[in-house]
């Protein structure tokens, strides 16, 4: 198993940014990777699942405002990515 | 671990009314929790600063996280493999298992569902709900 890299989900992601059950773990699991210089990867849609979760909780479920929203969505933007194509 | 800290630190530089709270308020984390700062807690501190704050102009620099988004060789073949094969009705979590699968590495979820459906045959797949607190 390759120990330094770990591919993540939207929906762990999207607990880093938003107050929501099991954040806690969530910035636990992000601190503990960033301690271990472990690289988090994950596929090129990556980015519109979580900017579509940010939308669906102001639009469908109405668990964040819209400011709210645009702030979590700023923090996640706030690094782009590195888009590679092996 | 410096290096870290000092990233961290710099999540919040502005000096505003807002920037100050949000600093005691990381400071304080950081007290309570005696270990380094906490990169994915100051994210959404930034992202809610002002549910904590009255100030109109807190700044936050901003991070992101540092997930890199990449493509491999045969990853949506075995993506529409892993659908089939889980009976998964899109091929958007097949895919991520596939590149997990194809880099040899874990795969972290916070869809129980979804963990729940693979995890007898994909053993590289966690969830975040059996994510122990205090495993560090």
């Amino acid at each position: 198993m390759n120990s330094t890299e770990v591919c993540v989900d939207a929906s762990l992601a999207i607990k880093v940014v938003v107050p929501e059950a099991g954040s806690d773990k969530a910035d636990a699991l992000f601190d503990q990777w960033a301690n271990d210089e472990t690289q988090l990867i994950a596929p090129a849609f990556f980015e519109v699942e979580t900017d579509s979760i940010l939308r669906q909780k102001v639009s469908l479920r109405q668990e964040l405002t819209l400011e709210q929203a645009q702030r979590a969505f700023a923090s996640l933007q706030g690094s782009p990515a590195l888009h590679k194509k092996d | 671990m410096h290096l870290l800290l000092s990233r961290d630190r710099q999540l919040c530089t502005k000096k505003t009314k807002g920037a100050s709270v949000a600093r005691i308020f990381l400071a304080q984390r950081r007290k309570d929790a005696k270990k380094p700062p906490k990169r994915g807690s100051a994210l959404r501190l930034c992202a809610f600063a002002r549910e904590i704050s009255s100030a109109k102009n807190t700044f936050c620099a901003k991070p992101g996280l540092p997930i890199k988004t990449i493509h491999v060789p045969q990853q949506r073949e075995r993506a529409w493999e892993i659908a089939r094969e889980f009976q998964l009705p899109t091929v958007y979590d097949a895919t991520y298992l596939a590149l997990a699968e194809l880099r040899q590495c874990e795969f972290w979820t916070a869809d129980e569902k979804l963990f729940k459906r693979v995890r007898d045959k994909l053993s590289f797949v966690q969830w975040l709900g059996n994510y122990s607190l205090n495993r560090c």
